[in-house]
């Protein structure tokens, strides 16, 4: 079961949790000069990006929805000051057109940039098709989810998908998804690679989605359980190469010291409350209170100036 | 055609928010949570604004709260949550059972649906988007067609524009030249695209100041109809490089909305204080209450 660890010790060695596990998984699919595509406020693979940047891929280059900006090198993690961490670090800062529209599609198909994205479905099926709008039927959904943002655009021309799924279970892997907001491999698109907590599964060259690796912990059997529909398991699998002491020195104490790796596998009020104690010690928590003060008192200073003009 | 050419057009939050009609589409700037027009939002619920279509890149805190506040009758957008902190319950619940109308967007519908209003043609091409999704079903003004010159098969997005445009900046000179700081989003073909376009500005400051900043980019006075000043705008979202954003404001929100208590929320912060200075000021009290 998922039991995200509470905050490690960077300096102790204690083993990688599951979503340590996961970081490393994706780390190391990530060459040195990729260019790495962020989602919105996903800091499973953006802790993973950084990490690939200050360890073995120094060249690469992370591009940040947070600004359309390019950034160069990895740096620390948080929720209240990512963007202004961010921004103060992007080579240039863009429009979306710019980026999304002009520069963009040239990358996707393959013609500049060694192009990565780490993608988290809420359903996905066996031919790698997603869907990240409704669960239940469109017009009356049970739940309806954030949206597909850029996915419909983008994955029908990226030269190959990678997706993270931090909770593997039957109502992620699905036998038919109940929206398609993503094509998969028989409309023409390239899924390539689905990291779990639970396993590593590659599509094959015959299009088959396959079992690659099952990760620490887990078995074959509940690789399959928590499938809805039947995994094909290479004939050898490949041993789960976990990440090194010194990813994890740097993930725990330079990228993610609040652990927010694991937001992604927390839900309901825990959640919220895991939030609200780490953010109320970021100091741009106290930042922002400052600013507000002295916002108020410029405020009431002019309305004082005002009624004394006025007598 | 507007006349953008005043020398001055500063308003107050109260006559810029009078500005929106019923049943108006109003596009609004930033992204996620980041540099929402948030004091004009709440203004919008306070004047009792109804049936408005809301069409936002990316829509956040500024949707839940007009959501909760019953003014919104549809929305156009490609995502809408509060990022990391989780989905927008309010919204999410209208959408659910059918009291907020959605127009499924994408990034592509919504950014090259911008620039085909602004190029005024009806569609512009790309080359495979959305192909193999359902949106071709329930966008049937998305459309597969052959390009009309060499035959290949495109997915053409349909010319969209909000008739009200709302951007909120760190600072704009009184005649609108803006300054948009770090992001800048789709907020200038917004501005461009909207018939009205309001800027509200944590600073009103000469118009060397504007010239003078660097790293971003901005709007021209002759995109603009009216400039608000409005310190403090975009709480609890970000306004870059003044102030970030409020996750433990947003994460009480969340767990409020868990136990119901929304309307508490609305009459707190949204219909309670008298000004913006008075929202901000329950916001300062906040600071100390214990998690």
């Amino acid at each position: 079961m998922l039991q995200p660890e509470s905050r490690t010790d960077p300096q102790s060695a204690a083993p990688a949790t599951t979503c340590e596990n996961l970081v490393a998984a994706i780390v190391n699919e990530i060459e040195d000069g990729d260019v790495l595509l962020e989602g919105i406020g996903t800091f499973l693979p953006t802790s993973a990006y950084m990490l690939a940047q200050a360890t073995h891929a120094p060249n690469s280059i992370r591009l940040c929805p947070v600004g359309n900006i390019f950034v160069d090198h990895g740096h620390r993690l948080s929720m209240s000051d990512y963007e202004f961490e961010t921004l103060r670090r992007g080579l240039f800062r863009f429009t979306y057109w710019d980026v999304n529209a002009s520069y963009l599609p040239n990358y996707m198909t393959g013609k500049k940039g060694n192009w990565r994205e780490f993608l988290r479905p809420a359903q996905v099926d066996r031919t790698g098709r997603t869907n990240n709008v409704v669960i239940g039927p469109y017009e009356s959904p049970k739940v309806r989810l954030p949206g597909a943002a850029g996915l419909p655009d983008g994955v029908p021309l990226e030269p190959a998908l990678y997706m993270y799924v931090p909770r593997h279970d039957r109502k992620c892997f699905v036998e038919k998804l109940d929206f398609v907001s993503a094509p998969g491999i028989e409309d023409g698109a390239k899924p390539h690679l689905i990291v779990t907590n639970l396993a590593m599964m590659r599509f094959a060259p015959d299009g088959v989605l396959e079992v690659e690796t099952v990760m620490p912990g887990a078995t074959r059997e509940e690789v399959q359980d928590n499938t809805a529909f039947a995994l094909r398991f290479r004939e050898t699998l490949v041993p789960f190469r976990p990440p090194t002491a010194h990813q994890l020195e740097v993930l725990r104490r330079d990228i993610d010291p609040q652990s927010l790796r694991d937001l992604e596998i927390y839900s309901g009020d825990d959640r919220l409350s895991r939030i609200e104690s780490l953010a109320l010690q970021e100091p741009a928590h106290d930042r922002l209170y400052a600013t507000l003060a002295q916002i108020v008192e410029r405020q009431r200073s002019a309305e004082r100036e005002r009624a004394t003009t006025r007598e | 055609m507007r006349d953008n050419s005043r020398a001055c057009k500063l308003m107050t939050l109260v006559e810029a928010a009078r500005l929106v009609r019923a049943g108006d589409t109003i596009g609004i700037g930033g992204m996620t949570l980041y540099r929402k027009p948030m004091a004009f939002v709440r203004e919008l619920a306070r004047g009792g604004a109804t049936n408005l279509t809301l069409l936002g890149f990316t829509s956040s805190f500024e949707a839940e709260l007009l959501a909760a506040a019953g003014v919104l009758g549809t929305i156009r957008t490609c995502y809408f949550g509060l990022e990391f902190l989780g989905l927008a319950p309010r919204l999410r619940r209208a959408t659910e059972e059918g009291r907020i109308k959605i127009i499924e967007e994408t990034e592509y519908t919504i950014a090259v649906g911008l620039q085909a209003a602004l190029m005024s043609v009806p569609y512009l091409p790309s080359r495979d988007c959305e192909l193999g999704t359902d949106f071709f079903r329930i966008r049937p003004d998305l459309k597969r067609a052959p390009c009309p010159v060499t035959g290949e098969m495109l997915t053409w997005f349909p010319a969209v524009a909000p008739r009200v445009a709302v951007i909120h900046v760190p600072m704009a000179d009184e005649k609108g030249n803006a300054w948009l700081g770090g992001q800048h989003c789709v907020d200038i073909q917004l501005a461009m695209a909207a018939d009205i376009t309001i800027v509200t500005a944590e600073r009103i400051v000469p118009t060397a100041e504007i010239r003078d900043a660097q790293g971003g980019a901005g709007l021209v006075s002759f995109m603009v109809h009216a400039v608000v000043e409005a310190p403090g705008g975009a709480h609890p979202t970000s306004c870059y490089p003044d102030y970030p954003v409020d996750v433990v404001h947003l994460a009480r929100y969340l767990k409020g909305a868990r136990r119901q208590e929304t309307q508490q929320y609305l009459d707190r912060y949204v219909f309670g204080p008298a000004s913006p200075a008075g929202y901000l000021e329950r916001i300062l009290e906040d600071q100390n209450v214990a998690a």
